[in-house]
């Protein structure tokens, strides 16, 4: 129960919507798209840490 | 009072998500991915209780311990089945939804073959007339 992991991920999705919105409108529209992409990807190993936790938990859990 | 947590990270995930979602649609998937991986697994801790007590129980009846074990199976798969295809219909993906669903009505059916076959049997030792 980490709150603190909802408000880095909103706070790398804020960043991430301010980078692009930048640089579209400063016509780099290619490099805006690897702005988003390397966010989604840095946001997904976090995510899939969590997932990982939760399947651990319901192994553990359900003995499966 | 553990409710007001669980409502607490429900409503703040809800509000960032819902502001992300004009920017970057993605990052609201992420964040509703995370609040509810966040309180499952806090409520999850809170249901091994439940299941210490389930099987407290049945070690005092002469219960079969296969059936429970595969009980508890199917309602882990339950869970978790109806959490992935909640999160893919959240994204607009009902396809991928519906055959998640599917995949686990039928990897709960296939566990439950040796329920269904002990059932059988019994049946035809309540029966003499079949064999």
């Amino acid at each position: 129960m980490e709150i603190q992991l909802l408000f880095k991920i909103a706070a790398i999705g804020i960043l991430v919507a301010v980078l692009h919105q930048v640089l579209c409108r400063a016509g780099r529209d290619d490099q805006a798209m690897m702005v988003a992409l390397s966010g989604i990807v840095i946001v997904l190993a976090m995510v899939v840490k969590e997932i990982s936790n939760l399947f651990h938990t319901v192994k553990t859990l359900f003995n499966l | 009072m553990e409710i007001t947590k669980i409502i607490g990270i429900a409503l703040v995930g809800v509000c960032t998500s819902l502001f992300l979602k004009q920017y970057q649609p993605e990052f609201a998937i992420f964040i509703s991915l995370v609040c509810g991986c966040m309180i499952l697994v806090y409520v999850f801790h809170k249901l091994s209780f439940i299941v210490n007590l389930l099987k407290s129980l049945a070690s005092r009846i002469d219960l079969n311990e296969d059936f429970l074990v595969i009980l508890l199976k199917a309602t882990g798969i339950a869970y978790v089945t109806e959490f992935a295809c909640n999160t893919c219909r959240d994204a607009g993906e009902t396809a991928i939804a519906s055959k998640v669903e599917l995949a686990g009505r039928v990897l709960i059916a296939s566990m439950a073959i040796p329920i269904i076959t002990t059932l059988v049997e019994m049946m035809q030792k309540l029966i003499p007339a079949s064999n």
